[in-house]
């Protein structure tokens, strides 16, 4: 265990949990994707999801900044309940989001694609915004690339531009849909360091990942999802060292291959 | 060569002239350069020798003209198979050189020059060229006489500046420079404003003019009906996206015959008398827009969801998505399909002639009508006026897409 996960584990979890889901369900159709999903999220937490393909984990994470909305259930972040008629954007800007394929704005430099919505959303001056973006840029350790198109950086590069694109609306929440799981191998890991810094600094994030080493080293709490719910909510190690679920069980044996 | 020059009427030697052109033009347009230069050297011999013996109606000479066509050639397919072996190496060399063994090609090639060179000549020696060559002020600006309008001169600056703004947009697009729209965005409003009071119906300007100024109103009015109904489109609104698809699929049914009928009528009966052309430019815009509003939202659809749930997720509005990120990606995609859609508004102009307005096809038929003589000369002289504007179109498109395909 790191230093950063015996701090946090000492924080107090009886603060008022930033994310409150309780019995979320949603409908694609007749598919029943979710079905009743009841999770809370501590400030700081960083929660790892898992879970075999098709059993809504997207779909869950998505619904927490409400690019997808639930059909019945509550969800509440910062103090504001997602439904019909409110200030969506007010919502978002406390929730950054990352993509599995990055989604980089290729017609803008890397200094444009971060730089983007706190001008436009928050109205902050250009050479604000501009000197803010180089900041968050030297923080996820590619700011000699800011003036080049997305297209023309690596996979790895791209997808610590994307952090730092949603870093810079300073949310309070960060969603991660499997930010590894297009890059090679040799390009994991310098996404997964800049995420594990992020960690260290305190935020709170819900991550879905199938990297358990990431999970055991950073994670606070592993979520285990299956056709649409939770079915095991434990610490990585427990989870890691012995799964409750049969599904779970046999999800690590397919996954990690032991 | 024996060729006596006092036996060539003077038609006959502008004839060969033409007549080698062609072939050699051809052979330059695929790239072939040498060969072109070759070509229109072997075309200019060939007529040189075969059409004082053509002329005399010896048939002979045909054959004549085939066997110096296909011997030429095949030297020629020769010397550029060498070069091609210098260049690119012995492979693309032997390949070269077995497309002009072909005897298909050569036949082919025969019976293009010999065909188009009879057509040539048949077109070159139609009596009344002399009509068309008088009447081709009407072709170009109808009725509009500059002297009836000696204050007013001033206003023709107008073309000058559509030219310089398109003719430095092409410039700029050949050097990579980018933005080469804001020239042409520039020159065509001035063009316009120079321009705009010479279309009232006093003043009666009509051919060419009328129908480049009709098609450049048509455009502009197109561009943002295209843009509100495209993205309406694709609005999550049911009433915003029922509009626009009323819109849409109502012009896109109608043919545009009857929108211009409708709206010469109803627009003037409606805004009062004087405004007849611009209820053509109404129908030429609304027609337009519709099927602009189709690309724009096919431009739209094309884009990864992900772009817009991106912006989205970074609290971007609506609005600020599709204009910050959408957009500005999707209208890459929408410019070769714009570029044909306005070709074929262009070519539509022609239709207006129907409710009296005499542009170019108008001015055509009214010419026509009145010689009576020199009908094919006169359709085709329009048909050419057309060709060459709506192809110089596609031509600056293309180098305006250039350099933006690089990134
Ligand atoms: N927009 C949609 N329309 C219809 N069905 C959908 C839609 N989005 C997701 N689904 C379905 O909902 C289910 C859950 O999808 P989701 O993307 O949340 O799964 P996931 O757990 O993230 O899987 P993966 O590991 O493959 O990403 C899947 O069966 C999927 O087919
Ligand atoms: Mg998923």
């Amino acid at each position: 265990m790191t230093a950063t996960n015996l701090q946090k584990a000492a924080s107090p979890s009886s603060a008022e949990p930033i994310i409150k889901a309780v019995d979320v369900h949603k409908n694609f159709g007749n598919f029943h994707a979710l079905r009743g999903v009841n999770m809370s999220v501590q400030p700081g937490e960083v929660v790892v999801i898992i879970g075999p393909s098709g059993s809504g984990k997207s779909t869950f994470i998505r619904t927490i900044n409400r690019l997808e909305e639930h059909d019945k259930g509550t969800i509440v972040v910062d103090g504001i309940e997602l439904k019909d008629g409110q200030n969506l954007d007010a919502i978002r800007r406390e929730v950054g989001m990352v993509f599995q394929s990055f989604n980089l704005f290729p017609h803008l430099t890397v200094l444009q694609n971060v730089a983007l919505a706190p001008m436009r959303v928050r109205k902050t001056p250009k050479a604000q915004a501009d000197k803010r973006a180089l900041e968050l840029l030297e923080r996820v350790g590619i700011a000699e690339q800011a003036h080049k198109f997305p297209a023309q950086l690596s996979g790895g590069q791209q997808q610590r531009v994307a952090i730092a694109r949603a870093l810079a609306m300073d949310p309070k929440v960060m969603l991660f849909d499997e930010p590894t799981s297009a890059l090679d191998p040799e390009m994991i890991k310098e996404v997964l360091d800049v995420m594990k810094g992020l960690a260290g600094s305190g935020m709170t994030m819900l991550v879905v990942t199938h990297e358990m080493g990431f999970a055991r080293e950073v994670a606070d709490r592993l979520v285990f999802f299956d056709e649409g719910n939770i079915v095991e909510d434990t610490t990585p190690d427990e989870f890691y060292n012995n799964p409750q679920h049969e599904r779970a069980k046999a999800f690590l044996s397919k996954v990690l291959g032991h | 060569m024996t060729v006596k020059p006092s036996v060539q009427p003077a038609s006959t030697s502008a004839l060969s002239w033409l007549s080698y052109l062609v072939p050699g033009l051809g052979q330059l347009l695929l790239g072939h350069t040498l060969l072109g230069v070759q070509f229109l050297a072997t075309a200019a011999l060939v007529w040189l020798i075969a059409w004082p013996l053509l002329q005399s109606g010896a048939a002979f000479s045909i054959v004549l003209a085939l066997i110096a066509v296909v011997s030429l050639h095949l030297g020629a397919g020769l010397t550029a198979a060498a070069d091609a072996r210098r260049r690119l190496g012995a492979e693309q060399a032997h390949a070269a050189q077995n497309v002009y063994k072909r005897w298909s090609v050569i036949v082919a090639l025969a019976v293009v020059v010999l065909i188009g060179g009879l057509l040539l000549k048949w077109i070159v020696t139609l009596p009344s060229w002399n009509e068309v060559q008088r009447n081709f002020l009407f072709l170009l600006i109808g009725r509009f006489r500059a002297e009836q309008f000696a204050d007013q001169l001033w206003r023709l600056w107008g073309f000058a500046a559509l030219a310089l703004g398109t003719v430095a947009a092409f410039g700029m697009a050949q050097l990579k420079i980018r933005n080469g729209w804001i020239p042409l965005v520039i020159g065509a409003a001035v063009g316009i404003v120079l321009l705009f009071p010479t279309v009232s119906p006093q003043v009666s300007i009509g051919g060419l003019a009328l129908s480049l100024i009709l098609a450049i109103l048509g455009i502009l009015g197109a561009i943002p009906l295209g843009l509100l109904f495209g993205v309406g489109r694709t609005n999550t609104l049911p009433v915003i996206r029922g509009i626009s698809v009323g819109y849409i699929e109502l012009f896109r049914s109608l043919p545009f015959i009857t929108v211009i009928f409708w709206f010469f009528i109803f627009v003037p009966y409606v805004l009062g008398e004087g405004t007849q052309f611009w209820a053509v430019v109404a129908a030429l815009s609304l027609f337009t827009g519709a099927y602009v509003a189709e690309i724009v939202r096919a431009g739209i659809q094309a884009l990864p969801s992900g772009q817009a749930e991106a912006a989205r997720a970074l609290g971007l509005s609506g609005t600020q998505t599709m204009l910050q990120v959408v957009l500005p990606q999707a209208v890459r995609n929408m410019i070769p399909p714009l570029v044909g859609q306005f070709i074929s508004l262009f070519k539509d102009t022609s239709l207006v002639s129907i409710v009296g307005l005499i542009e170019l096809a108008g001015a055509g038929r009214i010419t026509a009508n009145r010689l009576v003589t020199a009908t094919f000369e006169l359709y085709l002289t329009v048909a050419l006026l057309y060709f060459v504007f709506a192809y110089l179109l596609s031509l600056l498109a293309r180098r305006l897409e250039a350099p933006r395909a690089v990134r």
